[in-house]
């Protein structure tokens, strides 16, 4: 007579077919994805751009509602999706938020929340520091001198032009840190057409695969999605031998 | 199940879960890379006002011009240090490079700000570069192996070592050449 099946095991077929059930979806979510990143470029998946609007406006691009931006000289300094534009020219590309904008002597100085463009009066880049301490959110100039602050931790930093980073700094003076300011509606009508989308099938996959398309918690949704994969994969492994082994047992010897 | 078992699986959990959550930014500050890179002597920044030829160069190097009037780079001696920041695939890797007579000494990547192809990062993927120098084609005087699924960030890193190497030579070339200048007629300016 074979065993009765011990507690463990009949826990464990439980677990097995409750964790089955509810991460079903999400195994077969994860299969389907990862097959596609596998051939996306047999597919012209990393190539293949989506134009759905929302889904530019999620990742940052195709942004065309900026509303606000900084005054540099006679003109304004503003941000739509990652590219930086002084009046109509486009200056750059920064990944972070616009900041804040300074004219020392005759360069210009455009910060982001993790890089600094500096360019000449007529845009054309000089340099491009992007190693940052930490990251800001706040830009102030005061005698000549740019300084900028996390919120955070309220750190202030000060811009060291000779060697070219950041050094923590206490400031002798309360700083007038630089807000964004509504654009004039005359500039509202020039700003370029919205973005063309950048989003690439093959990034889509690679964050919903991932879960850093919903951020930190989907990456922590995503360890448990692989976690619930192995158990249902051991425990049913477990399960087969058991019933194995459980039907030797059962057959009289001999057949 | 026995209760000492669940919370040993319960601390395993949490552990692979928070492991799990790499920040995608992590990375040496300048200070500390270039303190490394002099043994604590620092030597002041000097600039590099690219010409012309250096955004020839850099199309062959990097498949772009270098977009910039000027780099910064710190030089003592033989050793020279240069801090540049190329694209993976959609975001900027910013990557150290000590070069020591014209060789790599070290290749460090300072700030990763992608979600994939981190690995370049490790020590077994960056002292591939130590002691090549530049062929006359602008190529790294050997191979460096791919990393399977950061083929772009490979490519970043192998694209600055060698621009890295090309302006090590530039400044090495304009050091002589200005040197030449002063032997010939001392009152040439610095």
């Amino acid at each position: 007579m074979p065993k009765k099946s011990s507690k463990i095991h009949r826990r464990l077929i439980k677990w097995h077919y409750w964790v089955g059930a509810l991460f079903a979806a999400t195994f077969v979510g994860f299969a389907i994805t990862g097959v596609l990143i596998n051939h996306s470029h047999d597919w012209s998946l990393d190539s293949k751009t989506i134009a759905w609007p929302w889904l530019n406006r999620f990742y940052g691009y195709g942004q065309n509602d900026v509303k606000s931006g900084f005054p540099l000289n006679s003109s304004w300094v503003y941000q739509l999706g990652h590219a930086l534009y002084l009046a109509e020219s486009k200056l750059g590309e920064c990944h972070g938020k616009l900041i804040g904008a300074a004219q020392i002597d005759r360069l210009y100085y455009v910060a982001c929340a993790n890089e600094l463009l500096i360019t000449l009066e007529d845009g054309t880049r000089v340099e491009s520091i992007g190693l940052f301490p930490e990251t800001f959110d706040k830009l102030a100039v005061s005698e000549n001198i740019l300084y900028a602050q996390n919120q955070q931790t309220q750190r202030i930093y000060r811009f060291n032009e000779e060697h070219g980073q950041w050094l923590i700094a206490t400031p002798f003076a309360t700083l007038a840190f630089q807000q964004a300011t509504a654009l004039p509606a005359v500039l509202l009508t020039q700003i370029p057409s919205a973005q063309g989308a950048k989003i690439t099938w093959e990034r889509l996959l690679l964050d919903l695969h991932s879960g850093r398309l919903f951020g930190r918690a989907g990456v922590f949704i995503a360890d448990l999605i692989a976690l619930a994969l192995i158990f249902s994969s051991i425990s049913g492994l477990w399960m087969w031998l058991k019933k194995r082994r459980n039907t030797a047992i059962k057959m009289p010897p001999g057949q | 199940m026995n209760k000492q078992i669940r919370r040993y699986i319960a601390a395993a959990l949490l552990g692979l879960l928070q492991s799990s959550v790499v920040s995608a930014e992590d990375y040496m500050d300048q200070t500390s890379f270039l303190a490394q890179a002099f043994a604590d002597d620092i030597p002041p920044a000097q600039k590099y006002w690219l010409k012309n030829e250096d955004d020839d160069v850099a199309q062959r190097i990097m498949g772009h011009s270098l977009d910039a009037l000027r780099i910064r780079y710190w030089a003592k001696g033989t050793k020279s240090v240069w801090i540049l920041d190329e694209i993976g695939k959609l975001k900027p890797i910013t990557i150290g490079v000590v070069i020591d007579n014209n060789t790599i000494a070290s290749l460090n990547i300072l700030a990763f700000r992608e979600s994939r192809g981190w690995e370049i990062k490790l020590p077994f993927f960056t002292s591939q570069f130590i002691g090549l120098s530049l062929t006359n084609n602008y190529e790294l005087s050997d191979h460096i192996d791919n990393i399977t699924g950061a083929t772009l960030s490979v490519r970043a890193a192998t694209n600055v070592a060698s621009m890295a190497l090309y302006f090590s030579q530039k400044i090495t070339l304009d050091t002589v050449t200005h040197a030449k200048k002063i032997e010939q007629d001392p009152s040439t300016p610095n």
